[in-house]
């Protein structure tokens, strides 16, 4: 030092105490900073500039060390780099030195007595360079710099940084302390908020989101993510938080692999963290890098000892996180890790109790015997709320295709639509596998479908069978649109559903069929009622064709075949069908009717194989089932659909129509066989009592006559004195005539000549006149009618006026005969007591049966006191055979 | 009825009695022998005997009997018809008399409606029911 004289020294003394006072003026603006709780940054800016202004330094600097030989520029007054710029410390720099021995380093060009300037600071133009370390509660947290372009430093100014650099730690000092208190505080807080949370049993997503948040908030940092690792090798995102987007949505899975802050953890169980993605590596730090990280820390999640998840901060920003950053997540992590457990697990519960609610309702469906159709829209409804996703299908197997049953949301698979198993589908692979399926891509697979949910926006879906009793009836989907793939747990929750929904299908098919075997019975009842009334065949046909038409959904007609040619009658036809009764079709290929005719058996045509004329009819399908009465082939009852394939089990079923149809034909041939019958039988006993008329006629009456003229003669031979002899030959013919009268008496009763030779009206005088009570007879029918019939009327007036004489005690009897509308009409009416039964006196009963086997009817009416009346009605023609339809 | 004519012995016996010229037509040979044999005896003519319808008109119109008995049934044919006919054809030299082993009453309305002048039973066929027809009919 050169030696300074009084002048100078006053100057110079002067010049100290300036300074001095500027240094004071300086470190009280830097103090009150500090003391106003300033944070640190903004006391690093300030102390920059006061020292660069105090030693009127063309750089100042504050810089913390980090880890592994890196810095922070803190606060700076003309520096190359930005505060909060994080940088190598380069050991050619002043700094670096500092670190390295914690001391005061200076490096000078021009002074001897200091380190040699490094070349690179050199180039740059910097001639003198000095720092002073900053002390922190005893620990070095990092330096203070300057450096000059021109000149060196005096010597004592490594001596006044110091008290900056005094302050400076101070300052840093309190601000972590205060720091501290705050983040305790803060931590706190937001344990209380996470655990409020937790407490009022909020969804585990909202808690999770929530200790994103906090911890977000905690550390000032941009992202936070918490993931729970699963079971192979993922770890799917939970919770999120984004301070400005950049976040991870929930759901992202990942795999756990390569060099990324989320396999650190996995793999160590400890907090990791990554500065720079650069050399990062596996799926995680893809995912990173695709939301722009820069650098990321972590902490595990531990529950009751176990590595659960991972708590994970990532930053946009180019400076990495504070030393030790790792750790404070950590010690927060573990603060949180129990609610998250717990968050889960009531979740899990929450979810499960979910379910329970849904399949419960569905049950209650199942079980109060709701129609499959309520059971399937309820299934997909709770389905789709359950799993969060809107589009649910609920789809049947038919054969080589599956048909939507039901669907929730807006999709292109609506209800009712049907698509091939041929093609990639979720569908298809469950069709194939019995097993749950899955597709998480539809971009690489062909065919309609998967261009189809291409299109919709599908990114993944998953089927879970439904079997019922044993077969594979068909599958539940649900679809999600969302990037992320739907949780794989959802193929067993969907699975939950199956089994409902089969019992349900199952329940509801017995029920169905049930319900279709009953009214299948009521309509078989209702035919089998109208066969034992007897009524008339047409109108059975009619019934079973309406019947038919009804149960199974088309149109129906009963058919007689024809022989000569071969063809088909309409004898019955139900309202939907448009052609006459009556109306002949001759065979052609393609009419079921002419199969059932060739072969004796059911037949079925469809579609093109159809005729001509059942198809310009508009007919899709035919079914016909023949009708075989008592062995012969007599026709067919035939069905036609105009819309839809004709069920496949429907010949079965109508077999038990055709057989009802085949009882009443055979019926209504035996009845009416029967009736000509009955009829055959009274004309060939009237027959066969004319013929014993006239045998007794021609034969024993004719003999009892000529022994009475032979007996006359013998009594003309006799010689006069032979009275006694005489008289005994007259005896025996008198005995001979009365025998001849008792054959004449018993003649009447079998056969009236008079009826066969005159006919009803002098028959009826004739009875008349013999009465015993007066008759009044007025007979108005004089043609002459089928001996049956004239014989049966002759009966009936001669057993009514016989049982007058008897019982009657009438003074007067009315017999009218009268033809009317084809119809004989016979009346005998008596003035007597009345009060005859019709049914003693086997007499009228007999002659009962006989009318109604000639198909006429008898009525008496016999009041006490108030006569016996007689009504006879008889057709005036008779049919001894009789066809039927 | 009493064969009162028969204590004098033949038929012949009353020569007031012009011996009625008769045929009977009937188809049981029986009868016809009986009847034929009692009547001769009881003194009537009988001229011949007749089992058809057309063997009683040719015989009645060759040998014009005064009376001819005919019986209603005559196998196939209707005794009704043939004395219709015969009253057609000969009503003036012969009148019919049905007979019959069917009783009276029983045809009594078709009898009256023929053109016969009466009907005897063949139980009861005498000379003396005949005559008495006859004289009825006069």
């Amino acid at each position: 030092m050169k030696e300074r004289r009084p002048a100078e020294v006053e100057h110079a003394t002067l010049r100290q105490i300036g300074t001095l006072a500027d240094e004071q003026a300086a470190l009280r603006r830097v103090a009150t900073l500090v003391a106003r709780g300033a944070g640190p940054m903004p006391v690093f800016e300030a102390v920059a500039e006061e020292v660069s202004d105090l030693l009127n330094t063309d750089v100042a600097a504050i810089v913390r060390f980090e880890v592994g030989g890196m810095a922070t520029m803190m606060g700076t007054h003309r520096a190359r780099r930005s505060p909060g710029e994080h940088f190598e410390l380069d050991p050619a720099y002043v700094v670096a030195s500092v670190r390295d021995t914690g001391e005061a380093a200076r490096f000078d060009t021009d002074d001897p007595a200091a380190a040699e300037m490094p070349e690179p600071v050199r180039a740059e133009g910097i001639r003198s360079a000095l720092a002073s370390p900053i002390v922190v509660d005893g620990e070095l947290w990092g330096a203070i710099t300057v450096a000059s372009f021109e000149g060196s430093f005096p010597p004592a100014t490594e001596q006044r940084l110091t008290d900056f650099t005094e302050l400076l730690a101070a300052a840093v000092a309190n601000t972590q302390a205060r720091d501290q208190v705050t983040t305790l505080a803060d931590e706190q807080a937001a344990l209380r908020r996470v655990a409020t949370l937790v407490a009022r049993d909020a969804p585990s997503t909202e808690v999770f989101d929530a200790v994103a948040t906090e911890v977000g908030k905690l550390l000032d940092t941009d992202i936070t993510v918490v993931g729970r690792y699963d079971a192979d090798g993922i770890a799917t995102a939970i919770g999120n938080w984004s301070a400005a987007g950049g976040g991870v949505p929930v759901g992202t899975r990942s795999a756990i692999g390569g060099r990324n802050v989320l396999t650190l953890v996995a793999e160590t169980g400890q907090p990791a963290r990554v500065d720079g993605y650069d050399d990062a590596s596996g799926e995680a730090a893809e995912i990173a890098r695709r939301y722009g990280w820069r650098s990321s820390i972590a902490a595990p999640i531990l529950v009751e000892g176990r590595l659960w998840g991972v708590m994970l901060v990532a930053t946009q920003r180019p400076e990495p996180f504070f030393t030790g950053a790792e750790h404070k997540l950590a010690a927060f992590t573990d603060l949180v890790a129990t609610a998250v457990a717990n968050a889960q697990a009531h979740d899990e519960l929450r979810r499960f109790g979910d379910e329970q609610a849904a399949l419960g309702r569905v049950a209650t469906l199942v079980a109060a015997a709701g129609s499959p159709e309520q059971v399937f829209g309820a299934v997909v409804a709770e389905v789709s709320s359950l799993l969060g996703l809107e589009r649910i299908e609920l789809v049947r197997y038919d054969g080589d295709s599956g048909t939507v049953i039901a669907a929730t949301g807006d999709h292109p698979f609506p209800a009712g639509s049907s698509w091939s198993l041929e093609e990639a589908s979720v569908m298809a692979s469950v069709a194939r596998t019995w097993r749950a399926a899955r597709i998480d891509d539809y971009s690489d697979l062909e065919g309609e479908i998967a261009r189809t949910a291409r299109s919709a926006g599908f990114q993944s879906a998953i089927g879970a069978p439904i079997t019922v009793e044993g077969r594979l009836w068909g599958v539940i989907i649900a679809i999600s649109t969302d990037p992320e793939p739907i949780p794989e747990r959802s193929e067993g929750r969907l699975g939950q559903f199956t089994g409902l929904v089969a019992t349900a299908i199952a329940n509801a098919e017995s029920r169905d069929a049930l319900a279709r075997i009953a009214e299948e019975q009521a309509a078989l009842r209702r035919v089998a009622t109208l066969v034992a009334e007897g009524v008339d065949p047409s109108e059975i046909f009619s019934a079973v064709s309406d019947e038919a038409a009804r149960l199974f959904g088309s149109g129906a007609a009963v058919l007689r075949f024809e022989l000569e040619p071969p063809a088909v009658v309409f004898v019955g036809i139900s309202n939907e069908v448009d052609i006459p009764i009556g109306t002949r079709w001759e065979f052609e290929e393609g009419m079921a009717t002419a199969e059932v005719y060739r072969t004796g058996r059911a037949a079925r045509v469809d579609h093109m194989d159809l005729a001509r004329v059942g198809r310009s009819l508009g007919v899709v399908s035919s079914v016909a089932t023949p009708i075989v009465v008592e062995g012969r082939l007599w026709g067919a009852v035939g069905l036609t659909s105009m819309d839809e394939q004709l069920p496949s089990d429907l010949e079965e079923r109508l077999v038990k129509f055709t057989e009802l149809v085949a009882t009443a034909i055979a019926n209504a041939e035996g009845k009416s066989e029967l009736a000509a019958s009955r009829r055959r039988i009274v004309a060939a006993s009237d027959d066969s009592r004319r013929r014993i008329e006239r045998d007794l006629h021609d034969g024993t009456q004719q003999r009892l006559v000529s022994l009475g003229l032979a007996i006359r003669a013998a009594e003309a031979d006799l010689s006069p004195d032979r009275a006694d002899v005489r008289a005994q030959l007259e005896g025996v013919v008198d005995g001979l005539a009365d025998a001849l009268e008792d054959l004449q008496e018993i003649s009447r009763g079998i056969h009236p000549a008079i009826l066969s030779r005159g006919g009803l009206g002098p028959a009826l005088q004739t009875l008349a006149h013999r009465s015993t009570i007066p008759v009044d007879l007025e007979v108005t029918a004089d043609v002459r009618l089928p001996e049956p019939i004239e014989v049966c009327a002759y009966f009936i007036a001669s057993e009514a006026l016989a049982n007058a004489a008897k019982h009657s005690l009438a003074t007067r009897i009315d017999l009218s005969l009268a033809q009317h509308d084809g119809r004989l009409l016979l009346s005998i009416g008596d003035n007597g007591i009345g009060g005859a039964d019709a049914t003693c006196g086997s007499g009228l009963l007999g002659l009962s049966d006989r009318v109604e086997a000639l198909g006429g009817s008898i009525s008496v009416e016999s009041r006490q006191g108030e006569g016996t009346q007689i009504t006879a009605e008889l057709p005036v023609e008779l049919e001894l055979e009789q066809p039927v339809g | 009825m009493t064969a009162s004519g028969v204590a004098e012995g033949s038929p012949m016996a009353d020569p007031s009695l012009v011996p009625i010229r008769c045929l009977i037509v009937d188809d049981n040979p029986s009868f016809l022998e009986g009847a034929t044999d009692l009547l001769k005896r009881e003194g009537l003519d009988v001229v011949g005997t007749a089992s058809t319808g057309a063997e009683a008109i040719r015989l009645v119109t060759k040998l014009r009997p005064e009376v001819t008995l005919v019986d209603i049934d005559l196998g196939e044919e209707d005794g009704f018809e043939l004395a219709r006919q015969l009253s057609e054809t000969s009503s003036a030299f012969t009148k019919v008399i049905l007979i019959s082993t069917h009783s009276e009453q029983d045809l009594a309305q078709l009898i009256a409606a023929s053109p016969a002048i009466g009907f005897v039973s063949k139980a009861r066929v005498s000379a003396q029911a005949i005559r008495d027809r006859l004289e009825r009919a006069a």
